[in-house]
């Protein structure tokens, strides 16, 4: 078993808001986050994949397939977004990296044939990555 | 549904490598510069992980405020700045990166954590790094 990770980078605004709390306990929970105008991050994400090496090609899977695979499931749809206004998911969730990490996995993982894909791994910031296996 | 989470912290300090059980020669041979008698000193890059459910009202696995004080209460406050042999920790003990991590991960298995903590990486240089998760192998 082979693993592979790719590296891909997306900017994009959000805010933390459940509009099911009041807007102190909005910001008591948010913070900064809170700020109705937005923020935002440039986001680094790595996918990584596990797989056989295939026998003829040498490959777990085909590097640009995996490029267009996260460009037309992910980054089309994330790269400079508002993402609780312009990605489906965030219309009734928090738009936390925790969150982002679970819905891209959602997005990848039936779509990465031969290969499985093993992990998400996606940076906020340097200091701060959120990782998901499915489980 | 399992999340893991993980935030880098930065603290200074310095330290030397030196068994007071071993001659000096035997010291020198092992810990080579390291065993220098006036010390020296790293930028301590350390990686704390959590683990856990998202919760669906607030989209976290952990409130990073929280976690920021603990860690910076227990371990950020303890160690930064600080010349690490002459800390209670390392009174019996080298103060090698390896049981610095160790270190680390008992004084925060100990503590109320506000998630589940999965382990502790300490990165002493640009190519050097030890990884500590308990029983458990560290995930890749």
């Amino acid at each position: 078993m082979i693993y592979l990770t790719r590296k891909a980078e997306f900017s994009a605004a959000h805010y933390y808001h459940n509009p099911e709390w009041t807007p102190e306990e909005n910001q008591r929970v948010f913070g900064k986050c809170a700020n109705l105008n937005g923020h935002g991050h440039n986001y680094t994400l790595e996918v990584t994949v596990a797989g056989e090496v295939d026998a003829i090609t040498g490959f777990v899977i085909d590097l640009k397939l995996l490029k267009d695979i996260l460009n037309r499931h992910v980054l089309d749809d994330f790269d400079h977004r508002h993402l609780n206004k312009e990605v489906a998911e965030f219309s009734n969730q928090v738009p936390t990296t925790e969150n982002l990490a679970v819905a891209i996995w959602k997005r990848l993982v039936a779509n990465l044939h031969p290969a499985r894909l093993h992990r998400v791994r996606l940076y906020e910031q340097p200091d701060l990555f959120v990782d998901y296996y499915g489980e | 549904m399992k999340v893991y989470l993980t935030r880098r912290y930065l603290f200074v300090a310095s330290h030397r490598l030196h068994n007071a059980m071993l001659s000096d020669a035997s010291n020198l041979e092992t810990y080579g510069k390291c065993n220098n008698p006036h010390g020296h000193g790293h930028n301590y890059f350390l990686e704390v992980t959590v683990s856990g459910p998202v919760a669906a009202e607030t989209g976290m696995v952990c409130d990073l405020g929280a976690l920021d004080s603990v860690v910076t209460r227990e371990v950020l406050n303890r160690f930064d700045h600080q010349n690490l042999n002459h800390l209670q920790e390392f009174a019996d003990i080298v103060p090698t990166t390896e049981n610095l991590t160790l270190c680390i991960q008992q004084i925060l298995s100990l503590t109320q954590f506000p998630a589940h903590l999965e382990g502790v990486r300490i990165e002493e240089t640009g190519n050097n790094s030890f990884e500590y998760s308990g029983a458990q192998p560290p995930r890749r």
